[in-house]
């Protein structure tokens, strides 16, 4: 833990920026830019209920804020130092959706690398 | 493994636009930031030792649904909750207010660096040892 930095960087995709739009309530924002915090300040080590890996989808993660409470939900994906919100879910019916976005705006990612 | 070419966003110019369009959002910001690097503190340290939040609470001498309240960052935590996580925990933690105006003078750099918050009128300084 020692070796690990004090704070990490954590870039939205220009399309998740857009997707975090959708997020209305200014609880529900709050609490979404709380737990982006939280992933800038532990990285890797965020622990669950936090964080959740997702099923399938060996590269991609689920940010929980409220602890799984709010319904939005940030999905991101690490790139070495760095992490990128690759979509936000603004609503529990938007979940599905998010995440096959989320992969698809990765892949993309990859290949402009 | 860096997406150089991603069109993106940095958080923080996200939340600088969050908190310039949002006067309110701004001011409760920056008034829970001791509780974030509060609640920051308790996940480093549940991370470090691979605690779930009933092993930190039985630690604390808490019940689970307060770590969660605690771990949340949206509650200032009292001056008796610190005292307690840093007795159980053995960990330090400061806590640092000064005017906006002056520079803090009673807490190191290091601490300075890892926690300092500006607010509009008082600079406010929460690290920890962990």
């Amino acid at each position: 833990m020692g070796k690990q930095p004090r704070a990490w960087i954590v870039d939205f995709d220009s399309d998740a920026v857009i997707d975090f739009e959708d997020v209305k309530s200014r609880g529900d924002r709050r609490a979404v830019f709380n737990v982006v915090q939280k992933l800038k300040d532990l990285g890797p080590d965020l622990p669950s209920p936090h964080m959740k890996s997702l099923k399938g989808e060996a590269d991609l993660f689920e940010l929980r804020p409220k602890q799984g409470a709010c319904e939005a939900r940030p999905i991101y994906a690490r790139f070495g130092g760095r992490f990128m919100v690759l979509a936000v879910a603004a609503k529990k019916k938007d979940f599905d959706r998010a995440v096959a976005v989320a992969s698809d705006r990765l892949s993309a990612t990859v290949d402009r690398r | 493994m860096i997406p150089m070419a991603a069109s993106r966003k940095n958080f923080d110019a996200l939340l600088a636009e969050e908190q310039l369009a949002d006067p309110s959002f701004r001011a409760e910001w920056q008034r829970l930031a001791p509780a974030r690097e509060f609640a920051a503190t308790l996940l480093r340290y549940r991370a470090e030792h691979k605690l779930s939040q009933r092993d930190l609470a039985k630690k604390l001498g808490v019940s689970q649904p307060r770590v969660v309240k605690l771990e949340s960052g949206e509650h200032n935590p009292e001056v008796d909750t610190i005292i307690n996580a840093v007795r159980r925990l053995g960990i330090e933690f400061v806590l640092d207010v000064a005017p906006a105006s002056r520079k803090p003078a009673l807490v190191t750099a290091r601490a300075q660096k890892s926690g300092a918050i500006a607010h509009d009128d008082v600079s406010v300084v929460a690290a920890s040892s962990v």
